[in-house]
């Protein structure tokens, strides 16, 4: 019976599941760990609510491959940044200016904190796979 | 220019007791190539080179007048949007008694660095990311000696630290982890304790922006600091001090980022805003006092003071912000397109209610540079670059020593076909402006840079001494003297 259990929650996650494949380029100190959620909406994106899925990745590289899986397939965006010192926060300066590297989906931001409609994007059923630049 | 004439002249002027200095010869005959002034320098370093020195530099000027300005505009067939844009060249003329040497170094900032690598601009692209200010910082500006380092200074990022020797890149000054990469103007501004007072702004954080203020030592530590919220998004590049206040004078130039829009593009202007004057209490940054003046741009101060119930600040004036939107062709092109230059105003800052009040004199000035021994108290002398009259002139070779007080202006036109940059004032006696003018300036028809001193009373007597390089430097803004 628990075994059974199993079988069909396996069979359920495999129908709606799909894997977003993280491309992660530019990190400038090959130290600490990249911290990256993935969000549904935008009360996520700014902080406001809980993630579907968070990872944090040891940094030896400049570049590092992630792959999240078990995704619904549909709408999201990711943000991350990389705590090289390893305090995990982002650290900013007085006027909250990024110190340490950060990053979106779309590469969006460059010039400060993008709005989660501009880092949305759309996971398909046979998974997609995103570069992602570091800024 | 003939040497032969030039030298007699000088020779001339020392037994006349300065009746009549060197002048430039005749007009020149060929056309001005004032492109020369935009023309970037393709290499890292321009080399150690004797110039031909006519007259004799005073003992007071032995020392070097370091400068900085964007020494390269164009990179694999692309020019900068704006000549503030450019990447940041320092320029050192060392004065001795055995000749005048120059050399230049650009600062080696991680925008000239990683464009140098890939050989085009490609900053905030995935092949060049940028993050923070200071991925953008080209430190431009100014210069100024901190603590036994030259910083090249910018005003939307961090200043560069250089070797005053070599002009090699340091990294950035990082005055604390807090103030790292933060906004930090090229004007800083001598308090009569030997320490400096500056700001910065940031017009993309908080609401409307946040004001930095800054108090730092002159070996290089900060004293003191504070962030305000701007009353908008306004623009200002320099400020001024009187003795009990800092003035900063916000020009309605509103960077927009819902909207994209920074002040460099035409459609931040909004006059309807007026300008706005934020008065700064020294012994309380967080005191500050919201004045309104009619609208107007201003790059640069002369003296500022503090008169009863307002202060008084002198200031190039500008109708409105037009410099900030030129593209660099149409500042190749200079005068002569309709857009009035700054002029020398004094600025009326009532500290209780009512407006302020703006009274133009009739000069076309900017660069003003004052005596560094009255600092926030009423002085007289402005030393300027001056827009001549000459319509027929798009670009001004006329320096001039204006006294508000006195009403008097002398003046010194290096001629057609040059254009003349800063001169800095370098004290020697003790009355207000008696010292000498050391300033630079590129003849665009014969292809060099020079270098000249004047007795800072008598300008129009011409340069006691004159430096010709066997080169010619792309026009600069600000530089700074070291005595030695
Ligand atoms: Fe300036």
């Amino acid at each position: 019976m628990k075994l059974l259990l199993a079988a069909v929650l396996l069979l359920a996650a495999n129908a709606h599941a799909a894997t977003l494949t993280l491309d992660i380029q530019g990190l400038s100190k090959k130290s600490g760990h990249v911290l990256i959620a993935v969000h549904t909406n935008a009360a996520s994106f700014n902080d406001k609510g809980k993630p579907v899925a968070v990872r944090s990745v040891e940094v030896t590289d400049s570049k590092l491959t992630v792959t999240i899986p078990d995704l619904a397939p549909g709408d999201y965006a990711v943000s991350l940044f990389h705590d090289a010192n390893d305090n995990n926060k982002l650290d900013t300066n007085i006027i909250g200016i990024p110190k340490e590297g950060y990053g979106f989906s779309n590469n969006v931001g460059a010039r400060g904190k993008p709005r989660f409609d501009e880092a949305k994007f759309t996971l398909g059923a046979d998974g997609t796979t995103l570069t992602l630049v570091v800024f | 220019m003939d040497r032969r004439t030039l030298l007699q002249g000088v020779g001339a002027a020392l037994l006349a007791g300065c009746a009549s200095g060197p002048r430039p010869a005749a007009a020149p005959s060929a056309a001005p190539d004032w492109a020369l002034g935009w023309r970037s320098v393709t290499t890292d370093v321009l080399a150690p080179v004797e110039a031909r020195v006519d007259g004799r530099f005073p003992d007071a000027l032995h020392g070097t007048l370091y400068r900085n300005g964007p020494g390269r505009l164009e990179r694999a067939g692309q020019r900068v949007r704006h000549w503030f844009d450019g990447d940041g060249m320092v320029q050192a003329f060392r004065v001795s008694p055995s000749g005048v040497t120059h050399h230049g170094r650009f600062v080696s900032t991680f925008k000239f660095q990683n464009e140098e690598r890939l050989g085009r601009y490609a900053l905030g692209t995935a092949e060049l990311p940028a993050r923070g200010n200071d991925a953008y910082n080209t430190a431009n500006t100014s210069v100024l000696m901190v603590g036994g380092e030259l910083l090249a200074l910018w005003e939307a990022g961090s200043a560069y630290r250089m070797d005053p020797e070599t002009l090699e890149t340091r990294g950035t000054k990082d005055w604390s982890p807090e103030l790292t990469g933060v906004p930090f103007s090229a004007h800083p501004l001598p308090e009569r304790d030997g320490s400096y007072w500056n700001f910065g702004l940031a017009p993309y954080a908080g609401e409307h922006g946040l004001m930095l203020l800054y108090r730092f030592s002159a070996d290089g530590r900060m004293l003191q600091s504070a962030h305000l919220p701007m009353p908008f998004s306004g623009y200002a590049h320099a400020f001024a001090q009187t003795e009990r206040h800092l003035v900063v004078v916000l020009a309605p130039l509103v960077w927009d980022r819902e909207r994209d829009v920074t002040w460099f593009d035409a459609e931040a202007w909004q006059p309807a805003l007026g300008t706005t004057v934020l008065v700064v209490d020294k012994a309380d940054l967080t005191r500050v006092v919201r004045r309104e003046l009619p609208a107007g741009f201003v790059f640069h101060f002369g003296h500022a003071w503090e008169d009863g119930d307002r202060l008084r600040a002198y200031a190039c004036w500008y109708e409105d912000s037009h410099f900030m939107h030129l593209s660099v062709d149409q500042d190749i092109r200079g005068r002569g397109k309709g857009l009035p230059p700054a002029r020398l105003a004094q600025l009326e800052i009532p500290l209780g209610a009512g407006e302020g009040r703006i009274t133009r004199s009739p000069h076309g000035a900017e660069f003003p540079v004052v005596d560094p021994r009255v600092p926030g108290r009423r002085g007289s002398a402005h030393f300027v670059t001056l827009e001549s009259e000459d319509t027929a002139r798009p670009h001004s070779g006329v320096i001039a020593r204006i006294d508000v007080e006195r009403g008097g202006v002398r003046r010194f036109d290096y001629g057609p076909g040059v254009i003349a940059e800063e001169h800095l004032f370098v004290p020697s006696g003790p009355r207000e402006g008696q010292g000498w003018l050391l300033g630079t300036s590129l003849d665009c028809v014969r292809g060099h840079t020079r270098l000249a001193a004047f007795d800072a009373e008598h300008l129009e007597d011409g340069p006691v001494a004159l430096a010709t390089l066997p080169r010619a430097l792309p026009l600069g803004f600000h530089g700074t003297f070291l005595k030695g």
